[in-house]
């Protein structure tokens, strides 16, 4: 077990081999299935999803790092970052030894409407004592995510309206002295090492299937799918693994500035896209929950669309990279709900 | 607002040690438990606390070691209910009154579930649902009682949600330090405050 403390303030970081993410794996997989598991793995090698020392390919040699909120690989040389996930979005985590292998498949959620939808992030440890302490300490992580979200619950239950943006009191993204290093001007590069794959990202794209694209105002008034307080913590959620921390807290300065009627509508939009970049404007086009009142929505839609943003973040992503070719360098923005009736069932010792 | 120990476990000795032994010795001899009833019942009333210290006297002489505030929280259990049972037949009334026995109960299990965090955190849901419940029922009562009664269960009302809130600062302090016997103490004067709602609806409508 880890100090409470340490877990929040800091990564705790394993060296690992980081094999590579398949992506859309079936949704019942458990990762106490070692027959379904090793399928799947075995599917991920045929597509070059994966990489296996055994094939000679590209294994690389990279750290694990596990904070209370977030999980994140980097690369041992050039730490970048190859994956990073928020803790809630980690459906589970198992340990298979095959082969020699000490196996640590992280599985990573995105809830579609009413079906599941997984990427399997893999990983290979050195020896099985380390996988079981990785698997171990994130299951301290699934306890604290869970306490943090049970204790909310129970302060909502009398009436006290949870914090419009207390995501940002989670250091999920504190970064450790080990790999600040990794943090340029515009914060951790999460999606890739370079500029050029950022145009990979299918930067959340299921979820924004979800959002409405309708211009009328009535229709836009819609959630189409899910609860709008959800649709807001997940974008907070994305948020907080997609910008730095300053970042955060300047988004957090706006959003009060908005709701305090401190800052008008529009003004509070093109400052958002100013902070995010032309690179990241797409996470504009998610922030339709927040916006009610049909004058605001329809500035929004028209801001949209003069900012060249589309909801449907999919048509605007290049083809995806060869596996052999990136793999390494890729790396996704999931949202999911998290899952937090089974999130004790999500350890599992093979 | 702090709550003195004496003020909120004297007021539910009677009710969570007493009241569920003596139904017990009744049958053997109703004449005599009647009376010891009524006798216990006027010197607490006329000695507020004189049960508390009695019990804290025969816990001393018996040389156990018996936490007070942990075996408190436990007895609520079993403890008769007809302290939260409101006689107005209006079914806010009667909300209010199974909301109240609710919360008791499931609070009480407290002591035996904290060891396992699982289980723990999933009462601790049961809890927070069992709270908005009662703070529910207790919205409805203040539409139902007369304007002269509203003050005072507002009043009742405030000081619910001060400690549950309390409650709920002392969890998130015992997940850090582990520190059982303040989650009880937490526990047992929520418990003192939900038999106060209770207490004040009766008091305040007694004529209707």
């Amino acid at each position: 077990m880890v100090n409470v403390q340490t877990l929040s303030d800091t990564f705790t970081p394993f060296d690992v081999k980081y094999a590579g993410l398949i992506p859309e794996i079936p949704s019942d997989i458990d990762p106490s299935g070692r027959t379904d598991l090793l399928k799947v793995l075995d599917q991920g090698k045929k597509d070059g999803q994966i990489l296996t020392p055994e094939t000679g390919g590209l294994t690389m040699d990279a750290v694990l790092g596990i904070n209370a909120y977030s999980i994140r690989i980097t690369d041992k040389q050039s730490e970048e970052i190859l994956l990073c996930a928020p803790v809630h979005m980690i459906a589970s985590v198992g340990f298979v030894k095959e082969e020699g292998l000490n196996i640590l498949p992280i599985k990573i959620g995105e809830i579609d409407g009413s079906k599941g939808v997984y990427d399997l992030a893999v990983i290979y440890c050195k020896t099985s004592d380390i996988a079981e302490m990785i698997c171990n300490i994130l299951g301290q992580c699934f306890q604290l995510v869970y306490q943090e979200a049970t204790m909310q619950c129970f302060d909502e239950s009398r009436g006290d309206r949870p914090p419009a943006v207390d995501i940002f009191s989670h250091k999920s993204l504190t970064v450790s002295s080990a790999s600040r290093t990794n943090d340029g001007p515009e914060g951790p590069s999460f999606i890739s090492g370079s500029r050029s794959d950022l145009s990979r990202l299918p930067a959340a794209r299921r979820t924004n299937a979800h959002l409405h694209s309708s211009t009328t105002p009535s229709e836009s008034d819609r959630v189409s799918s899910g609860h709008p307080n959800e649709l807001i913590q997940e974008y907070l959620s994305m948020l907080s693994s997609t910008l730095t921390h300053e970042e955060l807290r300047q988004f957090a300065v706006l959003i009060k500035r908005w709701r305090g009627e401190n800052l008008p509508f529009p003004e509070f939009i093109q400052k958002v896209l100013e902070l995010y970049g032309s690179e990241r404007k797409h996470l504009l086009a998610r922030m339709r929950p927040f916006v009610h009142g049909p004058e605001d929505i329809r500035f929004f839609n028209r801001f949209l669309d003069k900012a060249g943003i589309s909801e449907n973040a999919e048509s605007s992503l290049a083809s995806n990279s060869p596996a052999s070719d990136s793999l390494y360098r890729r790396c996704k923005l999931l949202m999911c709900r998290p899952t937090l009736e089974n999130v004790f069932t999500r350890t599992v010792l093979v | 607002m702090i709550m003195n120990e004496d003020a909120y476990l004297g007021s539910m000795t009677y009710q969570s040690l007493y009241a569920g032994v003596l139904d017990k010795l009744e049958p053997r001899s109703e004449a005599a438990v009647q009376q010891l009833r009524i006798a216990l019942r006027h010197a607490d009333d006329r000695s507020p606390s004189f049960l508390l210290d009695l019990t804290k006297h025969i816990l001393a002489k018996s040389q156990l070691n018996v936490n007070l505030q942990e075996s408190f929280l436990r007895l609520q259990a079993t403890a008769p209910t007809d302290d939260l049972q409101l006689s107005n037949p209006h079914p806010a009334y009667q909300e209010l009154s199974l909301r109240a026995v609710a919360l008791r109960k499931v609070l009480s299990r407290v002591p035996d579930e904290m060891g396992d965090r699982r289980t723990f955190l999933e009462t601790i849901k049961e809890i927070a649902s069992s709270i908005k419940k009662l703070l529910d029922a207790t919205n409805t009562i203040l539409q139902t009682v007369p304007s002269n009664a509203q003050p005072a269960v507002e009043k009742r009302k405030r000081e619910f949600v001060h400690y549950s809130k309390r409650f709920s600062n002392t969890l998130k302090e015992y997940f850090k330090d582990q520190n059982a016997n303040h989650v009880a103490v937490s526990a047992n004067q929520l418990i003192f405050q939900t038999s106060f709602i209770v207490k004040t609806v009766r008091e305040k409508t007694r004529n209707l």
